[in-house]
């Protein structure tokens, strides 16, 4: 009695004591409606497995955002207060000498002469009518002693900082089976069903006593191997897809009882790999990659599920 | 002469600093060089200078205050201002579309998950007891990570093994 | 003399009388210079360019706020979900009952064994997914009770690290035995909203947590029942501070601090869910309320 032991634990650890009547109610009536009628319902559920990669690195910007932020950030360092480098740097420390050989300094003012772009206004040493510049002194790894100058070496910490590419070799060759395309956004992970030849979710039928999220990583595991670490969102379908005999997909309206429904699951992977254990065509897919892969009332079904990015 | 200059020794040295030496030896010049004499010894910085720890909160609160480090005011021509109102308009839309676009998004979700947990009732009471049972003290994995600019230097750890959680445990 | 015709409540405790015959008119204080000229200028919104206090505020995109509508909000959505859940109604205040005329305009009685009412518990739907909207950093130091210039540092301190204006703290009581009297600064506070405030979680979860040797993780029981979660920073942990590390020579002495995170979640279990996904560790049994 699984499940008995399972509520009485709920019961217990969440204090909700009045509760507790309720729930052995609806456990009798789970344990009294398990008929074939309810075995041949679960022969009709399946599993589906929404298993997405959320992205690794920031959306890209579109050109407005660019142009936008820009705008702002100049207009923020035309309205900011003076950096007081007098607090940061001590007075006649090298640092203190460094940092002021860095910055460029506005133009000085001085008397009898004419100025194009309007009089010099200058308090600590920054020019109060534009924007504030700021140099940041750079220290090169052979004049910095600190952290040792052997620029050849990859650990040292004198190194210059390089950024990695958004934009990866999985990217270049459109590598579809890779995780390492399209970081910026979420990918989901289909299948090919190999005796139709059509592009679906993963679904995978119950087993006794199972529930839907148990199903879900269960048969994950079965198709792409044990090293692949997810995490389930919730143990709650996220939507539902019905089916005909045909295994075309139908309205609410049209669905009877002896209908197959797939149940959607949601999961993000972590760590690891998909690697499919029959030889299975699969591939991770941006959700504008889905629409055209998927056929179109199956993608408008399970299109309102998919993350915006 | 001796005298003026012993007495102003006497007075010690703040009055010695805020005295002008050509009010002192105003007719005399021997007095008037004395006095600059004793001025040049009398070291007046030190009584002045504050103690180091004041001068840290000095430091400290200046860099609160907006004393010397404001910018002129900016004042846009007529043209500059319509410029940057269009912008800011633009850029609300912009936001509020996307708002919009979001806010769907979640409420077509919510009907989804809804109908999804009413057609599961009405299907296997096992399965909706489980799938809409409440899952309480349900945390985010920590291994999420919130994307940055540019990707790690592992873009993804592939080669993961499932014996990865046993190692990490001990 | 010509007095006011108007039926008007009595000006008491610093308010003005309000007329209580049709047509009402409410007497506003005022005073006679702000409505002059000169002072036209101080009623530009700070969100416009014209005013004086205009500072941008969307300089940069938000990767926390990208993420948090990306990836979490679906997902709390998905997780917060309960099937045929009602709104839950709140331990109200006690009405009296009318049978004395006394009743009338009587404040109502707090619930029976509180000191005051309960929120109510609305439907977890699309309307109202938790999400962080601001953080409160507060830094009480015992010490300027005797030299007044540490609450000085203290607030420096905050405004390093965050990049805000903070605010210095008063006291407000009076124990002569500790010698403390009303209006002696105490420490410092800072209320971040929008990107500062994203930028104080991500250094706070990726930089200053993971590298501290004594913190194991938020506290389960911390919370104020309504979704507000507080954690402590140690004086040597806010030494990770980047701000406060790349110019570790200034700062001989740092001060630890309390941190509240202010969340829509109705109930504190739900903000810790939504901490969770921000990389917030947890430790300690958990306890959930019995409304919830």
């Amino acid at each position: 009695m699984a499940g008995a032991s399972v509520s009485r634990r709920l019961v217990q650890s969440s204090g909700l004591k009045n509760l507790q009547t309720n729930i052995n109610n609806s456990c009798k009536r789970l344990y009294s409606t398990e008929t074939d009628g309810t075995k041949a319902s679960t022969r009709r559920i399946l599993a589906g497995l929404i298993l997405s990669r959320t992205p690794v690195v920031t959306p890209e910007l579109t050109e407005f955002e660019k142009a936008y932020y820009h705008y702002q950030d100049e207009l923020e360092r035309r309205l900011m207060w003076t950096f007081p480098s007098y607090y940061y740097f001590k007075k006649g420390s090298l640092r203190e000498r460094q940092f002021n050989a860095a910055q460029r300094g506005p133009v000085p003012r001085h008397a009898n002469i004419w100025y194009p772009k309007g009089i010099p206004d200058i308090q600590h040493n920054r020019e109060r009518r534009l924007k504030q510049e700021i140099v940041i002194p750079r220290q090169s790894a052979d004049n910095d002693g600190l952290f040792g100058n052997n620029e050849e070496s990859d650990d040292s910490l004198g190194r210059p900082i390089v950024l990695n590419s958004r934009h990866t070799e999985a990217d270049e060759i459109n590598d579809t089976t890779s995780l390492k395309r399209k970081l910026d956004r979420t990918l989901y992970l289909v299948v090919k069903e190999q005796d139709k030849n059509i592009w679906r979710f993963p679904a995978f039928s119950l087993e006794q006593k199972e529930p839907l999220h148990i199903a879900a990583e269960r048969g994950l595991r079965q198709i792409g191997g044990v090293n692949i670490n997810t995490w389930t969102v919730s143990n709650t379908p996220a939507g539902v897809t019905r089916f005909n005999e045909s295994g075309q997909v139908i309205g609410k309206e049209e669905s009877t009882d002896s209908s197959k429904r797939e149940f959607y699951i949601k999961s993000h992977i972590l760590h690891g790999k998909f690697v499919p254990q029959d030889g299975q065509d699969f591939a991770w897919l941006t959700r504008e990659e889905l629409g055209s892969k998927l056929d179109e009332p199956y993608y408008n079904s399970v299109e309102p599920l998919l993350s915006l990015n | 002469m001796f005298r003026i200059q012993s007495s102003l020794r006497a007075m010690g040295p703040t009055l010695l600093g805020s005295a002008r030496p050509s009010v002192v030896g105003c007719n005399n010049a021997n007095v008037k060089a004395t006095a600059n004499l004793v001025l040049s010894r009398g070291k007046r910085t030190k009584a002045r200078a504050l103690a180091p720890g004041a001068q840290r909160i000095i430091n400290m609160l200046s860099v609160f205050s907006a004393h010397k480090k404001q910018p002129r005011r900016i004042k846009l021509a007529m043209e500059d201002l319509i410029r940057h109102n269009v912008v800011q308009k633009a850029w609300s839309i912009f936001m509020r579309d996307k708002k919009l676009i979001r806010t769907e998004r979640l409420k077509s979700q919510y009907k989804k998950i809804e109908e999804a947990a009413e057609e599961l009732k009405s299907l296997n009471g096992y399965l909706h007891f489980e799938a809409t049972k409440r899952e309480l003290g349900k945390r985010f994995s920590p291994e999420m990570r919130i994307p940055t600019e540019t990707p790690p230097n592992e873009i993804w750890h592939e080669d993961w093994k499932v014996t990865d959680i046993y190692a990490k445990k001990r | 003399m010509f007095k006011r015709a108007f039926h008007t409540t009595v000006p008491t405790a610093g308010k003005p009388g309000v007329s209580i015959v049709h047509p009402v008119h409410h007497t506003v204080k005022f005073k006679k210079a702000q409505v002059s000229e000169r002072y036209r200028e101080l009623l530009t919104p700070k969100s416009s360019i014209l005013s004086a206090g205009f500072r941008p505020l969307v300089v940069s995109p938000d990767r926390v706020r990208d993420h948090h509508y990306n990836t979490i909000q679906s997902d709390l959505l998905l997780i917060n979900y309960m099937h045929g859940a009602e709104d839950k109604k709140g331990i109200k205040m006690r009405e009296w009952d009318g049978s004395s005329p006394y009743h009338l305009n009587r404040a109502p009685r707090p619930p029976r064994g509180r000191s005051r009412a309960t929120k109510d518990i609305k439907v977890r739907d699309w309307s109202n997914v938790p999400e962080i909207v601001g953080v409160s950093l507060n830094c009480f130091v015992p010490e300027a009770k005797e030299v007044s210039d540490i609450a000085v540092a203290a607030k420096l301190q905050l405004q390093q690290i965050t990049g805000v204006k903070a605010r210095t703290v008063y006291s407000r009581s009076n124990v002569p035995t500790w010698r403390l009297r009303p209006g002696m600064a105490m420490g410092a506070k800072v209320h971040l909203v929008g990107r500062p405030m994203n930028q104080f979680l991500y250094t706070l979860t990726e930089i200053v947590l993971p590298r501290s040797k004594t913190f194991t993780g938020v506290s389960n029981s911390a919370g104020d029942t309504t979704g507000n979660i507080t954690v402590g920073i140690s004086a040597d942990d806010a030494r990770s501070f980047p701000e406060i590390e790349g110019n570790i020579e200034q700062w001989a002495t740092t001060f630890g601090f309390d941190i509240t995170i202010h969340t829509t979640a109705q109930v504190d279990p739900d903000a810790r869910t939504l901490l969770s996904a921000y990389g917030f560790l947890f430790k300690g049994e958990e306890k959930f309320p019995s409304r919830m």
